[in-house]
């Protein structure tokens, strides 16, 4: 009489199959390995990724560009919003040289953020150092509490 | 203008698997771009946030090193968004044994690094003149 072998049950392999291949997914997920699985599971997030810092008398945002100048920035306030705008542009490169690897992006990038009422707008500085744009936000010095005397009658 | 879009990608961070780092701090693996053309192999790497003195470009045994060392930056205030992680970068290609190892040339701009890695004579194709007889 044929024993029926456990492991050879087509459903349980393919069972194990499939769990095998949905922590693959999962593990993917986690790291990030290939740039192609990017691609699925990227979030809508904008360009360039910034870091907000509040300082004591200053927020500062900074957001790393490489490869612009500083002069192709445009650095825009607009009531309370920030606009940060450049284009990315792709490298000189000749006639007939072929890409081995193609991972830098480039093109037109545009990015408003809105800063919080506190802040000087007249006096928004800005650099650009080695690919990284900082911009300090100075606060409102005005705005803070007013003491308002009471008089008596 | 440009008729398309730039591409957030996010940063990868290097894992160990070819081998620990003896280096300190966290290291990234950076966008590189490589083009061929007859003549030489470029390079382009974002290093953004790194001074150019601090940028290690080594090629030995066929092995080409990129390293971007951050200072640690003491983070006064109070960080309110992080959208991105900041460290070193660290990348290692092979490049095979075309390359001419004496003439390497490497300028960083702007947070780029582009580094021209020249062919050797015996790897540009060289035209071979045939005489009518």
């Amino acid at each position: 009489m044929a024993r029926w072998e456990i492991y050879r049950d087509p459903w349980v392999g393919e069972f194990s199959r499939l769990q095998k291949s949905m922590s693959n997914l999962l593990s993917e997920l986690g790291e990030g390995s290939t740039p192609s699985s990017e691609f699925l599971f990227r979030k809508s997030r904008l360009f360039p990724p910034i870091n907000v810092q509040k300082q004591q008398d200053n927020y500062n945002i900074s957001a790393e560009i490489p490869g612009v100048k500083s002069d192709e920035i445009e650095l825009t306030v607009h009531g309370d919003t920030l606009t940060i705008k450049g284009e990315r542009k792709p490298d000189p490169r000749d006639e007939g040289a072929s890409y081995h690897r193609r991972e830098r992006s480039h093109g037109a990038f545009q990015r408003c953020i809105s800063l919080p009422e506190k802040v000087d707008s007249e006096n928004i500085g800005a650099t650009y150092k080695n690919g990284v744009l900082t911009i300090t936000l100075p606060l409102d010095k005005i705005a803070g509490p007013r003491k308002i005397s009471v008089a008596t009658e | 203008m440009a008729d398309q879009e730039i591409q957030v990608v996010e940063k990868k961070e290097l894992s160990p698997e070819g081998g620990e780092l003896t280096r300190n701090g966290v290291y990234f693996t950076p966008a590189v771009d490589i083009f061929e053309t007859t003549q030489e192999l470029t390079v382009v790497v974002d290093l953004p946030g790194i001074n150019p003195e601090d940028v290690e470009v080594d090629l030995r045994d066929s092995v080409l090193t990129i390293i971007g060392e951050t200072q640690p930056t003491v983070s006064e205030g109070q960080e309110l968004l992080t959208e991105y992680r900041t460290g070193g970068y660290y990348r290692t290609f092979r490049v095979n044994d075309l390359i001419d190892d004496s003439k390497i040339a490497a300028s960083m701009t702007d947070g780029v690094l582009t580094l021209k890695l020249p062919k050797s004579e015996k790897a540009t194709p060289r035209k071979i003149p045939v005489s009518v007889e």
